[in-house]
């Protein structure tokens, strides 16, 4: 079952909350506490950047991420679509004769048509995934 | 794991950023200040790069502000959910916390690994973890006995003024070892990073 209540504060979590009360209790000054206005606000603004900069970074390799999921499944698609069951039946023989996979070329000329397009999609699928772990 | 929180009650993308660019130099100073107790025995972490994170997890919008929360209030429980997420990648990561290689972990490493996000936060793992951030201040204060004592009263969950109180001191006496303990904090990222 899922916990959707509140989580209990530890004592750190008192202490955070207590110490979060005073900074906003306090004066600007007594938070700055010495330190230079403009240092500070330049430091805090230096600090947004750079998570803004961090930020879009994580965007862009999230949205190229997506994008080759895509073009992957997309071409896993067409790829199946476009052979025949002839080429699906002949692509699997040959598969029959490599070590990696593990499928009787007998089995094969009792196979329907449909599922000899099925395992031949299958076959690619798992092709493609070796290759993808292959690469990285 | 939680309730999402509705559209119309977290503030949108172009909010959070206009709300972080109005921060002023006081804003500025408190949110570090926090960061920097929030990052206390936190290995390879200073308050900046803690403070850091919990902004960047703000502008990818995979953290959310709520419309009605003070901002430092939602810094805090964002940075305690990183500090959490750090505590446990220290424990069960592939390289011993314990040993000095770098303390320089950069703030965008934090989101390589798996985030964890656990089912309760009443584990004994985070009561672990929680038991260790506050000895590590403890150990921070413990020559300055007024703030010692304000530390245990805030842990016990004593706030400002009933705080005071029970220690008997006045508001200019609770000001001056506030202010001792904000100074404390100060060096904590210093002597990380040394």
């Amino acid at each position: 079952m899922m916990n959707t209540s509140a989580p209990k504060p530890d004592a750190f979590d008192k202490l955070l909350d207590a110490f979060v009360e005073e900074l906003q209790a306090m004066s600007d000054e007594q938070a700055l506490d010495g330190a230079d206005p403009a240092a500070m606000e330049q430091e805090g603004k230096a600090l947004l950047q750079r998570a803004q900069d961090a930020a879009g970074r994580r965007r862009l390799a999230g949205a190229r991420e997506k994008l080759a999921q895509q073009k992957d499944s997309s071409t896993r698609e067409l790829t199946v679509s476009a052979v025949s069951a002839q080429e699906a039946r002949r692509f699997l023989e040959q598969a029959a004769n490599d070590s990696r996979f593990t499928i009787a070329a007998r089995e094969l000329k009792e196979l329907s048509d449909e599922e000899v397009l099925r395992r031949y999609a299958k076959l690619k699928r798992l092709e493609s995934d070796q290759f993808r772990d292959d690469q990285s | 794991m939680k309730s999402p929180v509705p559209e119309d009650e977290r503030l949108s993308p172009q909010e959070v950023d206009a709300r972080l660019r109005a921060f002023t130099a006081a804003d500025w100073a408190k949110a570090r200040s926090l960061a920097r107790l929030a990052a206390a025995g936190l290995l390879g972490w200073s308050g900046d790069d803690l403070l850091t994170e919990a902004l960047t997890r703000l502008q990818e919008g995979r953290r959310v502000w709520r419309r009605d929360v003070h901002a430092l209030v939602t810094l805090k429980m964002i940075m305690r959910s990183i500090a959490d997420d750090a505590f446990k990648k220290q424990k069960y990561g592939p390289i011993d916390a314990r040993v000095s290689v770098s303390t320089d972990v950069v703030a965008d490493e934090a989101a390589d690994g798996p985030v964890v996000e656990a089912l309760s936060d009443q584990s004994p793992e985070r009561e672990v973890d929680s038991r260790s951030q506050l000895e590590y201040l403890e150990k921070l204060v413990e020559d300055d006995e007024d703030c010692w004592c304000l530390v245990q009263l805030w842990a016990e969950g004593s706030r400002g003024q009933e705080a005071a109180d029970q220690l008997g001191w006045d508001p200019k006496k609770h000001d001056a070892v506030r202010q001792r303990l904000l100074r404390r904090l100060q060096p904590l990222q210093d002597l990380r990073k040394s």
